[in-house]
């Protein structure tokens, strides 16, 4: 896991991530609602939660960023932040899937999020490796898939599903799924997760 | 239940009206499909819709772009031609807008997948008579524009 | 034109010795001296100024680093008080912007009143004395000027097709890389949005990465991060918007929103002075607008399209006849070949300067499709002529109208068209003997591009204006409302 001061982002859902940690420790952890407003918003909180800290960008160490899938435009926006911090300030970057980033690291998580067109963007996760990968699945087959496996947390936005269960990103488990694996060796190379391909 | 109506125009004028008249129907989330030869008035149609939402700032066909997105307020009203599309099932986003509370208008709905359309929706159909005279064809599934055409069909006797 | 007496200021090469010797004997300052400062001075720019053909004036001057001072500058004596000289300083201080100069200096003999007036005029200011400064004893006076700071810019353009970056100073482009994504959209016949926003975001960086290099500078030297904030595709606008807005915050420099077609208009700064009033024709793939500018940032739509732009036009015409996308560029090219022998209507509009293609457009479609239905051949090449012929005189004809009522003296276009070779040729038959001055950007300058956005945001940095952090894209940005974000 990644020491010093990180800034941990997501915005493949409508709910915009932004985090802070000081090595172990958690120093901020928000979640904002703005629909629509992400390309106009997500750079100001980052900049207002690093204010708080009287923190400038510079002093950031690396940077953790959820590259889907999910809505194209937030995706795409998170990416752009991140990108551009990490190759001007020379800073690490890691780069998860958005799925991931809202597991519960020690449970079990299923994670689901509404793709549309009656299907699920659906993955499964322990202890930040998968159990099964992100992909598309048709809502059916989800609910199916839940009701079988009743013993996982479930995490996401299960709406869509009928479920009521709308959670926010837990930090601390987004950190601890960071890794020499999601490490990135080339930041200009990175791309999003899109599953829909064109 | 279907509900049908068919409605002859004659000149721009009654075309504006007709949009007007048409407009505070189509609430947040409605699906409007609108079809018909080329130079046979969709555009115009849309650009009318946005006028009587006081938008009247330049309209154009989103042909070129696909997707042209209008914020009136707090309203979004999406206006898509699928005619580039030509029925390539790509995923493009278009579920995104259409799924949403926005107003959304497509021409050509012909050339997307009809999971896209799955959602109640009006039907707009617009046949060239002649020069100046047009054949509005209103067709829906959808209760929530029950009112719409009982209202026309006073309105236009049609 | 009076007089028909063209001036032409030229830089001075090592081959241009024997002119400087014979132009230049008797100065107090030697040729031999202005030869070093042409050949082993590398701080040293020597520029004639030609009278027809004729040397009339010299003037050289040195930079070093952000200062610089003039050596000398003559004017022949025939031809004084006919404003050569302050052409020449006028000359040296755009360039000495480009260069990022910030100080000019000077020494003048005490008796040398013209001189002194002169530039007293340009804006120098009277520092000190240094005695005993000339050959003959005489003091000299120091004068200096402060040069308007001219921002180093880096500009963003990302609202097609096209990501490009740029760096200039002033109207040198020190960089401007465009990565191209036409071959990738030509499958879907057209630009395909989502295809777009995702090769923007991957291909960003390496244009960031490449722009840097090119121009050699570190992005801690940019004074102002210029960006297009539409109009445009919205998700490709996204993309440069989130990059321009974080490098605005990580440096703490002005960001600046551009409007993507006043970046058009302004790509022709890069080949003339704007006169006013003039009339900016913009015509591209996605806008056909005539707008006249009485001043620096001031733009009036007196004309725009009521159904479909030039470009698409072109792109549905050259698709509905089988050609490969972009069509614009097929459709110049086989029009050359062909005659206009098909017959096509006229366009009408309703407002005297508006355009309207999509009549023209149908006319087409249908024609193509009733001679495939009836089994006979279509003659491509005639049909682009006939088409480009018809389309392109409606455009003109509109311009014609425009530059004579609103008594335009420059006629700018602008857009991805401008490149078309029958609108030039069509535009210069009118327009070459005419008092009105005619512009086209140059070739690489003519599609989107960022130095087109760094012009326009050189302009809005002069005024202070630049947006706050929440700055979002409009994709649907009108050109009057530039000012709005």
């Amino acid at each position: 896991m990644p020491s010093g001061l990180g800034l941990f982002l997501d915005s493949a859902e409508t709910t915009m991530f932004v985090g802070l940690m000081k090595d172990e420790k958690t120093l901020a952890s928000n979640s904002f609602y703005y629909p629509r407003k992400q390309a106009e918003l997500l750079l100001v909180e980052i900049k207002n939660t690093l204010d708080k800290f009287s923190y400038s960008p510079k002093d950031l160490n690396y940077i953790a960023v959820g590259i889907g899938p999910g809505s194209f435009t937030g995706v795409r926006i998170a990416l752009a932040i991140a990108k551009t911090l990490a190759f001007s300030l020379d800073l690490k970057m890691y780069v998860i899937s958005s799925l991931l980033a809202y597991a519960k690291y020690d449970e079990p998580s299923i994670i689901c999020f509404d793709a549309r067109g009656n299907r699920t963007y659906f993955a499964c996760y322990k202890k930040g490796d998968y159990i099964i990968k992100e992909t598309i699945l048709n809502n059916d087959d989800v609910k199916k898939f839940i009701l079988e496996h009743a013993d996982f947390t479930l995490r996401g936005n299960f709406k869509h599903l009928g479920i009521d269960v709308n959670s926010e990103i837990d930090i601390f488990s987004f950190y601890r799924s960071l890794n020499e694996n999601n490490l990135v060796k080339d930041v200009k190379a990175i791309k999003p997760i899109y599953l829909k391909d064109l | 239940m279907k509900y049908s109506c068919e409605i002859k125009i004659s000149g721009t004028i009654a075309s504006k009206e007709l949009a007007f008249f048409v407009a505070p129907y189509l609430k947040a989330s409605s699906l409007i499909l609108l079809s018909g030869d080329l130079g046979a008035g969709k555009t115009t149609f849309v650009r009318n819709f946005l006028l009587s939402l006081g938008y009247n700032k330049s309209v154009t066909s989103p042909t070129f772009n696909i997707v042209k997105t209008y914020e009136v307020g707090h309203t979004f009203v999406n206006h898509i031609d699928a005619y580039r599309l030509e029925g390539r099932d790509e995923e493009i986003g278009l579920d995104e807008l259409i799924e949403s509370d926005d107003i959304t208008f497509i021409e050509w709905p012909i050339y997307l997948n009809p999971r896209l359309l799955m959602k109640e929706h009006l039907d707009i159909d617009i046949k060239i008579l002649n020069n100046d005279e047009r054949l509005y064809v209103f067709n829906s599934n959808a209760k929530a524009y029950e009112s719409l055409f009982i209202n026309l069909k006073e309105r236009y006797h049609a | 034109m009076r007089d028909n007496v063209e001036l032409k200021i030229v830089e001075v090469k090592a081959e241009d010795e024997e002119i400087i010797y014979k132009f230049c004997d008797g100065l107090d300052y030697f040729p031999s001296a202005i030869m070093h400062d042409v050949i082993d001075n590398d701080f040293g720019k020597v520029f004639l100024l030609y009278r027809n053909d004729e040397v009339v004036g010299i003037i050289d001057y040195w930079i070093t680093f952000d200062s610089s001072t003039l050596a000398m500058i003559y004017i022949d004596e025939k031809y004084r008080r006919l404003g050569y000289a302050k052409k020449l300083m006028n000359f040296m201080f755009e360039d000495l912007k480009n260069e990022g100069v910030k100080f000019a200096s000077l020494e003048v003999r005490e008796h040398n009143l013209s001189a002194k007036s002169l530039y007293l005029s340009l804006g120098y200011e009277f520092i000190n004395v240094k005695e005993q400064y000339y050959k003959d004893g005489e003091d000299a006076l120091y004068y200096v000027k402060n040069i308007e700071p001219s921002p180093l810019i880096l500009a963003i353009e990302s609202s097609c097709d096209e990501t490009s970056i740029a760096i200039t100073r002033n109207k040198k482009i020190l960089s401007n890389v465009i990565s191209s994504q036409i071959e990738k959209h030509r499958v879907y016949g057209g630009v395909m949005p989502e295809l777009a926003s995702r090769l923007h975001i991957e291909n960003i960086l390496y244009v960031l990465e490449t722009a840097l290099k090119d121009a050699s500078v570190m992005v801690e030297e940019i004074d102002a991060i210029a960006f297009t904030r539409g109009p445009g595709l919205v998700g490709a606008l996204h993309v440069g918007l989130e990059v321009a807005k974080t490098l605005s915050y990580i440096y703490d420099i002005p960001l600046i929103p551009v409007h993507h077609l006043a970046g058009h208009i302004y790509a022709n700064e890069y080949v003339t002075e704007l006169k006013f009033p003039l009339l900016a024709v913009v015509v591209s793939g996605g806008n056909s607008e005539l707008v006249i500018m009485r001043d620096h940032l001031q733009f009036d739509i007196i004309g725009r399209t009521v159904d479909d732009a030039i470009g698409e036009c072109y792109d549905k015409v050259a698709r509905v006849m089988g050609l490969p996308y972009p069509g614009g560029v097929e459709i110049d090219r086989l029009a050359k070949k062909g005659r206009a022998t098909y017959k096509l209507p006229i366009p009408h509009t309703q407002g005297l300067y508006d355009l309207s293609f999509s009549g023209l457009k149908t006319h087409i479609i249908n024609l193509v499709n009733s001679l495939n239905m009836k089994g006979e051949t279509l003659n491509k090449e005639d049909l682009a002529c006939s088409f480009q012929e018809v389309a392109l005189a409606e455009i003109v004809k509109k311009v014609e109208l425009a530059a004579k009522n609103f008594n335009v003296k420059q006629i700018l276009v602008a857009g991805g068209v401008s490149s078309n070779s029958r609108l030039k040729e069509m535009l210069h038959n009118i327009y070459d003997n005419s008092r009105i001055e005619l512009f086209f950007p140059p070739l690489s300058l003519c599609g989107d591009n960022a130095a087109m956005i760094a012009r326009f945001a050189h302009h809005l940095y002069l005024k202070g204006v630049h947006a706050s952090l929440d700055v979002g894209v409009d994709p649907n940005w009108e050109i009057t409302d530039f000012n709005d974000f």
